[in-house]
């Protein structure tokens, strides 16, 4: 098994942990939980991007855009879920 | 460090596939943000969406997001394999549609339960999005097996890889990113509850 074999082996075993983590996380149903399940999911979608589609390698533009989505996206989703709970 | 591990550090600042892709790859991201958003306002303003969430279950989002995750894994393989000149090309992309297809029978089974208990795209808010957001991503999905099929009809008899290395990569990308959406449709959908106190 090579060194980049390896490595997308353990991200996948860590996108599979965090994903039951996440499973369990939102048993609670409070904004916290909620903030927990929002993090976790993004941090997934950071790593498939990064590691999977390769982003981590490629050029500045692309690894920016990518930034700003994850980071836009985790904003918006938190006020959300923060500012306007009934 | 080997010699793949070497192509690997050569492939800094490469572009997966083609450039024109990751117009629709982040055209795509684009459009599913607004969708997530626009969810997320619904789940908190609107109490009655955690009334037909409670019917989702979310054992079967966990178990087809280990499924597109590790078609996932599968996929990059492919490109890895391809990259080596290695003749498992066709087996990883295999392995990939596998898992696949077995999303779509986790989805199929999941939508006839709904369905049989009368609860369809008109029944509530929140089926609305839910079977409007999934749908949308299974149509990913299906295209995406389409593709996958196409690449593995690309391989030579050895199952070695015979194509572009940026087709291989472009398909590969586009796969991963049907992954990454599904990743944030199960965080939201599936496990974010309308939020009580903090």
């Amino acid at each position: 098994m090579t060194a980049v074999s390896k490595r997308l082996t353990l991200f996948w075993l860590v996108l599979v942990a965090v994903s039951v983590l996440s499973f369990e996380s939102s048993l609670f149903g409070t904004r916290a939980a909620g903030a927990i399940v929002i993090v976790i999911g993004l941090t997934k979608a950071w790593i498939v991007g990064r590691e999977f589609m390769e982003i981590r390698a490629a050029p500045l533009i692309l690894r920016a855009l990518f930034q700003a989505w994850v980071l836009v996206l985790g904003t918006a989703l938190l006020a959300v879920t923060y500012l306007l709970a009934a | 460090m080997t010699a793949a591990d070497n192509r690997s550090e050569a492939l800094r600042g490469h572009i997966p596939g083609e450039p024109g892709l990751w117009v629709l790859i982040f055209g795509d991201l684009l459009v599913f943000g607004i969708l997530f958003v626009t969810y997320a306002v619904n789940l908190a303003t609107d109490v009655t969406m955690s009334v037909s969430q409670a019917k989702l279950d979310r054992g079967l989002g966990l178990l087809n997001t280990v499924l597109l995750l590790s078609s996932s894994w599968c996929i990059a393989h492919a490109v890895i394999a391809a990259r080596r000149g290695s003749s498992g090309v066709r087996q990883m992309i295999l392995a990939a549609m596998a898992l696949g297809v077995a999303f779509v029978g986790v989805k199929v089974v999941e939508w006839g339960g709904h369905i049989g208990a009368g609860d369809t795209l008109n029944s509530s808010s929140f089926f609305t999005f839910y079977f409007m957001y999934t749908g949308i991503h299974l149509l990913h999905v299906l295209i995406g097996l389409g593709v996958l099929t196409w690449l593995a009809t690309r391989c030579d008899t050895n199952g070695a890889w015979s194509g572009s290395p940026a087709t291989l990569e472009g398909s590969a990308v586009f796969w991963h990113l049907v992954d990454l959406l599904w990743v944030m449709i199960f965080a939201l959908v599936y496990l974010l509850r309308h939020a009580g106190p903090a």
